[in-house]
């Protein structure tokens, strides 16, 4: 009984150091794209929408059969704060993971506000701008997953060669 | 048995200890990397943007041992040309090199060591992290 508790617990929190630990690396990799992209004060939730699917799917525009860097990890588990300047641009963005449970063996534990990373905006701010394609990845794909458009001649083209056009994107 | 009893309690403090350090290795050196682009994002080549570095770093939030500590003795040092590096930069070297590179380092966080303490281990293990970045434009190179 004694050997199984302690195999259990070595399993139980070696898998929940594991979690937290792809959980880390991901929302560093959140903060550090976040930092890079352009800030379009019109269109500040479609970018915050590809920050969190960053984090969560490795891919700012993810396939709709994206699986995620850590189980049961959603978009709305990860929260994105944007500390504005005086001027209205943004000086830092923060990221963390709220609300999520990590899934053990024997239970789980769960996590809100950490981990968490702040990083320096360096990216370009461009108040008046919007997104230039949707938070969909820049393409509309139709209801009947067949076939997909867009107005630019290239993007027609690389879709075609591509021939992703059946699948969906988030 | 008894023996067997060791070596498996040793084993279960590798997997808890060790994953404990991967875990705090990986926080410390986020939050370098987010200091170092940070002071390097502040450095104008003058002591004026050096001590904007050094107030910009600690403002920044950091923490690790499973988000429950805060990074402490964080220490900031400058260079010109990414080689030679000093914590306290006397001159203004706007005319020839400019401050262009700042670094990170979080040298003094000591993890507790739970179990391996218990079959001969170090009582802590200390995390070190480094990392530097240069300006214009602001990256990381170390």
């Amino acid at each position: 009984m004694l050997l199984l508790s302690l195999l259990g617990g070595a399993v139980q929190f070696g898998y929940t150091f594991y979690i937290y630990n792809q959980l880390v690396t991901a929302v560093a990799n959140g903060g550090k794209y976040a930092a890079r992209r352009t800030y379009r004060g019109k269109d500040v939730e479609k970018g915050a929408a590809a920050i969190r699917n960053l984090v969560v799917y490795g891919d700012p525009h993810p396939e709709g059969d994206a699986v995620p860097v850590v189980p049961n990890l959603k978009p709305e588990n990860v929260q994105v704060k944007w500390k504005l300047s005086q001027s209205g641009a943004p000086a830092f963005v923060d990221l963390s993971i709220v609300n999520h449970r990590i899934d053990a063996v024997f239970g789980g534990i769960s996590i809100s506000g950490r981990p968490s990373v702040e990083f320096p905006y360096l990216g370009r701010y461009a108040p008046a701008e919007v997104e230039p394609w949707g938070a969909d990845g820049g393409r509309i794909w139709s209801k009947q997953r067949s076939c997909c458009w867009c107005f630019s001649p290239c993007c027609w083209a690389s879709s075609i060669v591509a021939k992703s056009c059946s699948r969906t994107r988030r | 048995m008894s023996m067997a009893l060791v070596l498996l309690i040793a084993f279960v403090g590798l997997a808890f200890d060790f994953g404990r350090i991967y875990v705090a290795r990986n926080e410390a050196q986020v939050y370098t990397a987010a200091a170092a682009l940070t002071a390097a994002s502040r450095l104008d080549g003058t002591l004026a943007g050096v001590q904007k570095a050094r107030e910009a770093v600690e403002k920044l939030p950091g923490s690790w041992n499973l988000g429950t500590q805060r990074i402490k003795d964080v220490v900031v040092e400058f260079s010109s040309d990414g080689s030679a590096w000093t914590g306290a930069p006397q001159k203004d070297q706007t005319a020839s090199r400019p401050w262009a590179y700042a670094r990170v380092i979080a040298p003094a966080n000591d993890l507790n060591i739970v179990f391996l303490r218990a079959v001969g281990g170090p009582a802590n293990f200390r995390i070190l992290a480094r990392t530097s970045a240069q300006s214009n434009p602001v990256r990381l190179t170390e």
